[in-house]
């Protein structure tokens, strides 16, 4: 796929598909980096603001050893395609467990996050890469630990 | 109580056995965990190692309880024989834990029957019931579970 190439809806949703499932397996770092932008990324989390690629490779590492059986559903997604990107509007349903030895219980988070995301196409890889990744609002469902 | 020559019971033996797996599955603090413990004399022989004093239990409660969580105990078998101040008891529970390893994705459930054989007397201190020793005599997977995870400390 040419770099200059308009951005199909099935590539963006293919790269929404492949995020999650990547963060419920906990791809290795290698394999989640050719899904966001090399340059101008930009990650705004509850807890953080990531910016390039160190902070994300960061970030990744620091939250596959704090969440455990993640589940990712999601439950609406949106894609506006424009010439050079994509605005992506989802709801995903994030699943995950955490454990802080000694406790004796786990704990079970289960949270609503509403996300915008911007995509565009890698000059490097060709492919569709998120450039810009905003958590809108994060509700906890009912017998859910807070984040 | 506090007569320490009177005969153990029945009851106050099998109230130390719950007490003991509740404390294993919530994480009791050690020093509550040391005090259902004789404080000389003990035997722990466990399927990953034996222990014969509180230094070496405090080492293997420190292990487990940084290794396992979500813990059940469920007593399958329980049977006591009281003589005097000191108690035999034959139990065979059902042990489920969870174990993970970051950075994993999943943790594991597993899931074992223990056999088990104690000897409990009456502390001579408190007054109240003590393990003295504690063996478990077979540990048997249950389900797919493999074997039992041994985390270096």
């Amino acid at each position: 796929m040419a770099a200059t190439a308009r951005l199909t809806e099935a590539e963006v949703k293919q790269l929404v598909v492949d995020w999650y499932h990547g963060l419920d397996v906990h791809a290795p770092t290698v394999e989640m980096l050719p899904l966001v932008a090399e340059e101008g990324l930009e990650m705004r989390y509850p807890e953080a603001t990531v910016r390039g690629l160190a902070e994300f490779d960061g970030w990744y590492n620091g939250v596959i050893r704090i969440f455990f059986d993640e589940v990712h559903t999601l439950e609406k997604l949106e894609v506006a395609l424009s010439a050079d990107k994509a605005e992506v509007k989802l709801v995903v349903l994030w699943e995950a467990s955490r454990w802080k030895a000694p406790a004796a219980q786990s704990e079970r988070l289960k949270m609503d996050a509403a996300q915008t995301w911007e995509v565009r196409r890698s000059p490097k890889s060709g492919k569709a890469v998120i450039a810009t990744y905003i958590v809108d609002s994060l509700n906890p469902r009912p017998g859910s630990v807070p984040l | 109580m506090t007569n320490t020559a009177t005969t153990l019971t029945e009851a106050e033996v099998r109230q130390m056995v719950d007490v003991w797996y509740r404390a294993l599955d919530i994480h009791v603090p050690l020093e509550e965990f040391l005090a259902m413990v004789a404080d000389e004399g003990i035997e722990f022989r466990f399927p990953e190692v034996t222990v014969t004093d509180k230094a070496g239990l405090t080492q293997w409660y420190n292990r487990v309880i940084n290794t396992f969580f979500d813990e059940v105990h469920e007593t399958k078998e329980l049977a006591i024989s009281t003589a005097g101040d000191q108690a035999e008891v034959k139990i065979l529970t059902l042990w489920q834990a969870s174990v993970w390893n970051p950075p994993a994705p999943k943790s594991e459930r597993i899931a074992f029957n223990a056999r088990q054989t104690w000897k409990v007397r009456r502390s001579p201190t408190t007054g109240k019931p003590v393990v003295t020793t504690y063996i478990v005599d077979s540990f048997e997977p249950v389900g797919g579970t493999g074997a039992l995870p041994v985390k270096e400390m």
